[in-house]
């Protein structure tokens, strides 16, 4: 038996259990609600804990006569109103009402057209429900009418309708929510209440389960989105802010120097909300980033990337939270839809809410960046309070800064959709060759100077540098790793073996060939043997053949080469000046002490240039 | 310490850079055996000599492994380097793996260049490779390990075989084989000929593999035999005859593509079918099987009947020319021909033209190449029977057209 079957028995049993019916209760699923979607109806009644519950359904049959039922054993008080718009089904309702000896308020209501926004819709006459309801707000609204083949969307007018007359805290139970109008419904009822919260019940057709709720404090959000010549992106990314179900927002982009269409693409929106800003040149994503920030003038900002698709209720679910947690100064989405171009889309989820839960927090920063920058929402003041994004790392300047400020603030990762993140061939971080990790390197050395390590690694205090040590390889730090092994007074060898710096007599002969054929110019050969060489070897070996066919990739193989060994002397094997700048860029950020800790780096070099690595990992000779 | 016999395989050279990449691995060497007559050499190892007349084949593999003092045998194709503690590498790995076969990846040298071939781990996967057809892809032909008592349990080398010996063993064996790459270990393999008898792989395949093997589960398993048993039947007989041609055995290939199209008639083995006559020499017949009959549009029959007759004029262009005695212009021409055409005609006529220069080896070579595309043309067998008398290799086109016309295959 399927597993959906065995639920709708179950949830008819307890249905049967709890409502205890003169005759069995007449027969559910197929085009009438399912006995799942009905008992979770029966649970939200309880939940709101109402005297003088009123339930309005849309569409009358088996639901009529559970809540009916309802209503007579629990809620005397109370009221149920089934508006029905065909006579046929009327009458079959009355009929089982009056089998089941339950008094209802039955009404036949046909459709009758209302004009809503300046579109024309049918819905229910209410002409009945407005005399019979009088002064009483509803609790509950069941939707599961009228028909879809009515019109599209044709559940939608209900909330514009009976708007006037439902309760503050009203509970939207809409049946079949996986169909194409029904969502598209929900979404504009989510629109007109701004703060709600939600809730998809996995029943047969499913169900949404939407809740109005009360807040304090609606918050003026800044959605900052920093550009830079990705005007073909940049329309999807503004139709899904502009789409947000919450309203109280701006949306600052800040053109980075652009050389493309961008300019026409924002003003073609011509929406109010966005403000358009031009830099007069191209000056790094750390820049823009800080001048959206500027620019802005909500409470709580929210970073967003040209290049991705926000989910259109996340204000609303970040109003919502901030509402509930007046001590968190970020929120973050745990859930983020990959998009691969060409291939399709997957969801990701961020395992962790670090939401009181500042150890693994500040283990987590020791290792890599605990959340993901875009659609992260966070309060303006924290710029104020801990500074902006440093120029200094042309990437990873998220990473930087949330080790500056994560540890000294609460975080709440929710458990909704952020956005969908999009990997493209112009991504800046999808390529993971194309990443120099010596900027992680430098942050997470900083991060140390920050938060001691003995408070970072609290649970095993004395070998706290040894973790420091594995933690320096997630970005592939082996250098470092094996420094701070040194210094722990631990076995450093491994980390260079794992660097591919100390080589057995195979591995030496396998680099000395691969050198030969870079030698003679067979750079198809060296490139074969790369595949097989030791790490370092074989991004150095890569990296100058791609160097010397001009491709595209050399400059990534060699920086990844630097990073593995930085005491590599590459000008023994390159002659490209440019290159060789960028490589002393690299060198300098893995060498340089960037803590106290670091003071003794100049002995550790010493002592793998004094002998501890074989020559050939020194320079090519 | 442990030792290995090497045994060599193909046309003894004792150059210096041979010696010395042996010396490289003189401690794992015990012996060096050559199945043809070679001079006397200083070395810390004995290398010996058999004094055959064949240096290639099952039987001369045979001869070796009967000759070697050694458990551990390494054959070596003429001409392959062993770079330094090659040889203790691959004892090291064929004791960690157990395997029954070591072989290390190769560098290939043609000339002044040198290519590298990294080969794939396959232990543990030696029967994954059955459906690949050509074990020759997996595992090199050179510098492989294996122990007396692996070929004797295996039964032997086929020797009627005169190429292609070594993974007729392995087919034969390989659901009980395990073979291993030494995966940082490199030899470098110098070929010193390009002219490979291509008739006995095809022979292996058809007479070994497709008979040895269960077509269904593994030859061919991952084709719908149960939802559609007529397509994956012409489907597994299109991959059969695509790779006997491969092979250049297009007679044989086109006895598989008929019966592809007999199971399931498609477009795709059919342009593989008219490429078979093509390349076998009978444009009429080529013609007659590119046509709106056969399923292919009217701008199809004509594109594809406009190719034949184009490549058949050149070749009665080159006939008329090689007639009128203009030799050299032949030659000339027939290196542009290839770009286009690499058909038994154009073999045979590069044949002819160097008969009429005296030039017998390499007319051999040719109308060999010409009658293993098609047999059945009594031109090129004239053509190569002639020239074999002469050269006294009668008893080997004999047995080209055993491995291509006998269905009946004995191990001998």
């Amino acid at each position: 038996m399927k597993e959906v079957e065995l639920s709708q028995i179950e949830s008819y049993l307890k249905l049967q259990n709890l409502l205890n019916p003169r005759f069995p209760l007449p027969k559910a699923g197929g085009w009438a609600a399912s006995w799942e979607l009905l008992l979770a109806a029966v649970k939200e009644a309880f939940r709101l804990d109402k005297e003088d519950l009123v339930i309005v359904e849309a569409g009358s049959g088996v639901s009529t006569v559970v809540f009916g039922y309802l209503i007579k054993n629990y809620f005397p008080k109370g009221e149920l109103f089934s508006l029905e718009h065909d006579y046929d089904f009327y009458l079959k309702t009355k009929g089982e009402l009056s089998l089941h000896g339950l008094e209802v308020n039955l009404l036949y209501a046909p459709l009758k057209p209302y004009s809503i926004n300046g579109k024309e819709w049918l819905w229910y006459d209410i002409k009945e429900l407005k005399e019979l309801l009088k002064d009483k707000e509803i609790d509950l609204l069941f939707i599961d009418g009228p028909p879809q083949d009515i019109q599209k969307e044709a559940r939608y007018p209900v909330l514009p309708i009976l708007k006037p007359f439902l309760a503050k805290d009203f509970v939207l139970i809409l049946d079949d929510a996986n169909g194409e109008g029904e969502k598209r419904a929900s979404l504009k009822w989510k629109g007109e209440l701004e703060v709600y919260e939600d809730e998809f019940v996995h029943t047969e057709k499913g169900a949404l389960i939407l809740k109005r709720i009360e807040v304090k404090d609606y918050p003026f959000f800044s959605i900052c989105i920093p550009t830079y010549n990705r005007a073909n992106y940049l329309k999807e990314a503004l139709e899904s802010v502009l789409s947000q179900t919450y309203k109280n927002y701006e949306v600052i982009v800040y053109d980075d120097g652009s050389t493309d269409s961008t300019y026409q693409v924002v003003k073609g929106f011509k929406s109010e909300k966005i403000k358009y800003f031009r830099g007069d040149k191209n000056r790094g994503r750390p820049f823009a980033r800080n001048r959206c920030i500027e620019l802005s003038k909500g409470d709580w900002i929210v970073l967003f990337d040209d290049d991705d698709v926000l989910n259109r209720e996340l204000l609303s679910k970040y109003a919502v939270a901030i509402n509930s947690f007046p001590d968190v100064s970020l929120f973050y989405p745990r859930i983020i839809n990959v998009k691969e171009e060409g291939k399709g889309t997957y969801q990701v989820l961020l395992p962790y809410d670090y939401y009181k839960n500042r150890p693994l927090l500040l283990r987590t920063l020791a290792r890599k960046t605990p959340i993901s920058n875009p659609s992260v929402c966070l309060k303006r003041e924290l710029y104020l309070e801990f500074g902006s994004y440093s120029e200094e790392f042309p990437r990873a300047q998220d990473y930087h800064f949330w080790t500056r400020v994560l540890p000294f603030i609460e975080i709440k990762g929710l458990l909704t959709e952020g956005f969908t993140y999009r990997i493209h061939q112009n991504n800046v971080s999808a390529n993971l060759l194309k990443s120099d990790f010596s900027y992680e390197s430098v942050i997470k050395r900083k991060f140390i100077e920050i938060v001691p390590l003995e408070e970072i690694y609290s649970f095993d205090k004395e070998n706290a540098l040894s973790y420091f040590s594995k933690d320096l390889t997630f970005h592939q730090d082996f250098f470092n790793a094996s420094y701070y092994s040194w210094l722990a007074g631990k076995d450093f060898r491994t980390f260079l073996k794992e660097a591919g710096l100390l080589l057995n007599k195979k591995e030496l002969r396998l680099v000395l060939r691969a050198l030969s054929f870079l030698k003679d110019g067979n750079f198809q050969a060296a490139a074969s043997l790369s595949e097989k060489l030791p790490l370092f070897f074989s991004f150095l070996v890569g990296g100058t053949v791609s160097l010397k066919i001009k491709d595209s990739n050399s400059l990534y193989l060699l920086k990844r080469a630097v990073l593995l060994n930085p005491l590599f002397d590459f000008s023994s094997l390159i002659e490209d000046g440019s290159v060789l700048k960028e490589i002393s860029y690299v060198k300098e950020r893995l060498l340089k002490p960037k803590n106290s800790l670091e003071l003794r780096k100049g002995e550790f070099v010493s002592l793998l240039k004094g002998g501890a690595l074989e020559d050939i990992c020194l320079r090519y000779s | 310490m442990e030792k290995v016999s090497i045994l060599i395989t193909g046309e003894p050279v004792l150059d210096d850079e041979f010696l010395s990449s042996l010396e490289l691995n003189g401690e794992f060497i015990g012996e060096v055996i050559f199945p043809g007559e070679v001079r006397k050499t200083d070395t810390s190892f004995p290398i010996r000599s058999l004094n055959l007349t064949e240096l290639k084949g099952g039987k001369v593999r045979n001869s070796l492994v009967k000759e070697a003092n050694y458990e551990n045998l390494l054959f070596l194709e003429s001409k392959t380097l062993l770079e330094e503690d090659l040889v203790e590498e691959l004892l090291e790995e064929k004791k960690e793996s157990r395997a029954d076969f070591v072989f290390p990846n190769l560098i290939l040298r043609e000339g002044d260049k040198e290519k590298v071939n990294n080969y794939a781990q396959v232990l543990g996967r030696e029967v994954e490779l059955i459906p690949s057809l050509s074990l020759e892809d997996y595992v090199p032909e050179t510098s492989l390990l294996t122990s007396k008592e692996v070929v004797e349990k295996g039964g032997g080398f086929n020797s009627f075989l005169e190429d292609y010996e070594l993974y007729e063993f392995m087919y034969r064996n390989v659901r009980k084989l395990k073979l291993s790459l030494s995966e940082l270990s490199y030899a470098t393999y110098e070929p010193l000929t390009s002219f490979i008898d291509t008739a006995y792989r095809a022979f292996v395949l058809r007479e070994v593999v497709l008979k040895e093997f269960d077509w269904e589960r593994e030859l061919f398993p991952y084709l719908s035999w149960k939802e559609n048993e007529k397509v994956a039947k012409a489907t597994a007989l299109t991959l059969i005859g695509k790779k006997l041609a491969s092979y250049y055995d297009y007679f044989n290939a086109q006895n598989y593509l008929r019966g592809a199209l007999l199971s399931f008639h498609n477009k795709e083995t059919l342009r593989e079918l008219v490429e078979c006559f093509l390349n076998m020499g009978l444009f009429e017949k080529a013609r007659e099987f590119a046509s709106t009959s056969q399923g292919l549009t009217g701008e199809e029959v004509e594109r594809e009947r406009e190719r034949i007759s184009k490549i058949e004029q050149l070749i009665k262009e080159l006939e008329e020319a090689v007639k009128e005695g203009k030799v050299r212009e032949v030659i000339v021409a027939s290196g542009q021909v290839l770009e286009v055409y690499r058909g038994a005609p154009l073999y045979n006529l590069l044949g002819v033209v160097n008969w009429i220069i005296k030039n017998s080896d390499s007319a051999f070579k040719f109308f060999y190449k010409a009658t293993t595309m098609n047999p059945l043309n009594e031109d090129y067998l004239y053509n190569l029977t002639e020239v074999a008398k002469e050269l006294s290799l009668t008893p080997k086109v004999e047995k080209l057209l055993k491995a291509l016309l006998e269905d009946n295959f004995e191990r001998s």
